[in-house]
């Protein structure tokens, strides 16, 4: 005990001292991070590592100096405002944007690991996957550039993300890019290491343009530009019936406790959140498979049966680095909690549409499933009138009398006595 | 114990100062740090550089070339067995008391080995791109799929898709389901499976690196897998860990990949006369008429348990 502290103490130390000879703050600048829970999980071998590091510095830059292909669509000028350090010029034009207002919770990566990331519930978004929860299309389609905007203005209510209306309009515009320009950054980090996990042991990664430009690239940009066609509609054949609101109600209480729409399981029979709630988003999830795998080959290990010392050696090294990334790159994983229906807080936004909206293609990313034609024109689980029948319901919830206690008024009380 | 408090001390309060003093930056790269020297040019310019391997066929490539006519000469069925080597673990009870609507007992499916060693739901695909394809395959073609949800559990368990094909979303229990399914390349969905619904048709559009995983967030224990391919070249094997995948184009070497839910893919996996790699990777010329590749036999170290 004593000698394990004693070295560790030698160690910090050492640390210590060398950072304060050598000096701070002119160091190298910040650099984007790789997702080395992922990388370490699909066992991308390190050199092949350093190629995907390489492609993507080539591809995007850094933070400090930001690049874009044209196939992004992206608007270099409206990125490079947000990214760099925060500074102003004589003119009073400000940059570094994002690390002014966004870094501490998002990460300089946008992998929702800021410094501030592990406070908060919920955890703030990670990019990377390309994945957004509150937006107006189908499930499977990017956010609409005023989904974003309208995220960034308003902030989300019922969590950490603050409103930024304040900001000019070109700074909300620059900063809603730079999230674009983070999340394909993100997207195409998960191709190159799916393309690398497809690789065979003798081949090597071609990084020519067909591949990383026109196979890779150019799809995922064009799933961004043609958010605009998948909007779900509120109107024509996707209105709301007319209907007396209180039918409409009873209707959507019934649909709500169904096995047709199945609400309930997650929701609770209270519809406090409170029903079935073990399971994960997307990003907890792989973080919490992550952790399965590395017990399960931490079990092998201590039980090796015939195991050669060779593979022995090669599983304690696939422990240690899976290990190290779950340590140094990843936030606790965290059950997905499903919305308490009675608090009158909508995350996604309060308006009617909205809530029809998160019931139709449920929420990407998470487990909410969708209940409106899985694919245009195909037909639902639920017809468009028994949505907004389900709308109806979920909308006059906080407003049911169970929803809150009685207020005191004493006052009348006393008049009483 | 003292001397080392101090130590323990000393080192504390360097460490203070260092981070007062703000040293964020000034650490060596982080792993995977970009090397310029090594950086990758793109090129921007109109030529193309020529396709340099398989992965970056062109996905409006016809999905597989059809041949007219067949001589039995030209085509080869590939056997074999998938064994794990070792004694495997016994599958684990499930808790499915979350849902009364769920009353048969279940146990994890994640790694299913006979008593004789035959591992089921283990895939074995062809890992060469844009093979000749037998017309017989061509019935099957566009076919529909299904992935039905029964007894609180998916069925099958682990199947094999086709680009063309439609894999259709059941619901056969009286309970509610929903099928998450979440591909990389291809379109996520998430749809509620109603009890007594109609099937909600899925269409997979690209072929994925790794088999795509189908959850049911109602009911978390429940998954599935489905390797979505554009060739029909690929099979899971039965209870016994055999597998059969008939009718492939003869006399070319072709490359193969083998996979299995628990351990991703089956590294090391021997059989006579060959090896897979790290990637569960091997090579294969197919003769005409039968090949039996027989056991091949996984190492219980690729295995979580």
């Amino acid at each position: 005990m004593n000698r394990t502290l004693l070295n560790y103490s030698w160690f910090t130390g050492c640390v210590a001292l060398l950072s304060l000879l050598t000096g701070c703050g002119q160091g190298s600048p910040p650099q984007f991070r790789l997702d080395t829970v992922a990388l370490a999980e699909k066992q991308i071998p390190a050199e092949q590592v350093q190629d995907i590091s390489n492609i993507l510095e080539a591809m995007f830059g850094t933070p400090d100096d930001p690049f874009v292909l044209p196939e992004t669509g992206l608007d270099l000028n409206l990125v490079k405002m947000s990214a760099g350090p925060v500074a102003s010029d004589e003119f009073g034009r400000e940059t570094g944007l994002y690390r002014r207002h966004c870094a501490h919770c998002h990460g300089t990566t946008g992998d929702g690991m800021g410094p501030t990331a592990m406070l908060l519930n919920p955890y703030p978004r990670d990019y990377r996957r390309g994945i957004f929860k509150f937006k107006s299309t189908e499930r499977a389609a990017k956010p609409t550039t005023h989904d974003l905007d309208y995220i960034v203005r308003e902030g989300v209510q019922g969590t950490a993300m603050p409103a930024f209306g304040l900001l000019p309009e070109v700074q909300i515009k620059s900063l809603v890019e730079y999230v674009k320009y983070l999340s394909m950054r993100g997207q195409v980090e998960i191709r190159l290491s799916d393309a690398l996990l497809d690789l065979s042991e003798d081949e090597k990664l071609q990084p020519t343009r067909e591949l990383l430009v026109d196979e890779i690239l150019t799809p995922i940009a064009e799933s961004w530009s043609a958010a605009g066609d998948s909007i779900i509609p509120t109107d024509g054949d996707n209105a709301r019936p007319e209907m007396e609101l209180a039918a409409s109600i009873a209707k959507g209480q019934e649909l709500f406790y169904s096995t047709k729409a199945n609400c309930v399981k997650c929701h609770g029979f209270g519809a406090l959140g409170d029903g079935q709630s073990t399971d994960f988003d997307d990003w907890s999830k792989a973080i919490d498979e992550a952790h399965k795998s590395l017990n399960g080959d931490i079990a092998t290990l201590d039980d090796p049966g015939e195991m050669t010392s060779e593979e022995k050696a090669e599983l304690a090294q696939r422990i240690a680095r899976l290990s190290l990334a779950l340590d140094t790159d990843s936030l606790p994983p965290r059950t997905a909690k499903p919305r308490n229906l009675r608090q009158g807080i909508y995350r996604g936004g309060r308006a009617p549409y909205d809530l029809y909206r998160r019931f139709y293609a449920g929420i990407n990313g998470t487990p909410m499933p969708g209940v409106g034609p899985p694919s245009p024109g195909a037909p639902g689980t639920l017809t468009n009138d028994e949505i907004w029948n389900l709308v109806d319901y979920v909308l006059s919830l906080p407003y049911d009398p169970i929803s809150s206690p009685p207020r005191q008024q004493q006052h009348v009380s006393r008049a009483a006595l | 114990m003292i001397k080392t408090t101090r130590f323990v001390f000393a080192s504390l309060f360097m460490a203070a100062a260092a981070a007062f003093t703000g040293c964020g930056q000034a650490a060596s790269p982080p792993p995977g740090a970009p090397d310029k020297a090594e950086a990758p040019q793109i090129n921007q310019g109109e030529e193309t550089a020529p396709a340099a391997d398989q992965s970056s066929a062109s996905v409006t490539q016809p999905v597989f070339e059809v041949r007219t006519a067949a001589a039995d000469g030209d085509w080869g069925t590939l056997k074999g067995r998938i064994v794990f080597d070792g004694k495997a673990p016994a599958p684990a009870p499930v808790d499915t008391s979350k849902d009364a609507a769920c009353k048969t007992p279940l146990t994890t499916e994640n790694l299913l080995v006979s008593p004789d060693g035959g591992i089921q739901n283990a895939v074995i695909m062809l890992r060469t791109k844009n093979p000749k394809v037998h017309p017989d395959y061509e019935k099957t073609a566009s076919d529909e799929v299904v992935l039905d949800n029964k007894n609180c559990r998916f069925e099958p368990h682990v199947q094999v898709v086709r680009l063309s094909q439609t894999l259709m979303l059941k619901n056969s229990d009286p309970t509610g389901h929903n099928s998450n399914i979440t591909p990389i390349l291809g379109t996520p969905i998430n749809p509620v499976l109603a009890a007594g619904g109609e099937p909600v048709p899925y269409k997979f559009t690209a072929e994925e690196a790794i088999p795509v995983k189908v959850g049911c967030n109602i009911h978390p224990w429940m998954g599935a897998y489905v390797v979505a391919r554009k060739d029909p070249y690929a099979a899971v094997t039965d209870k016994d860990g055999n597998f059969v995948i008939e009718n492939l184009p003869a006399g070319k070497e072709l490359e193969f990949r083998l996979w299995q839910e628990n351990a991703g893919y089956l590294k090391n996996a021997a059989f006579k006369g060959g090896k897979a790699d790290a990637r569960g990777t091997f090579k294969l010329k197919i003769k005409p008429g039968d090949n039996n590749l027989g056991d091949i036999k996984v190492p219980a170290s690729v295995f979580k348990k």
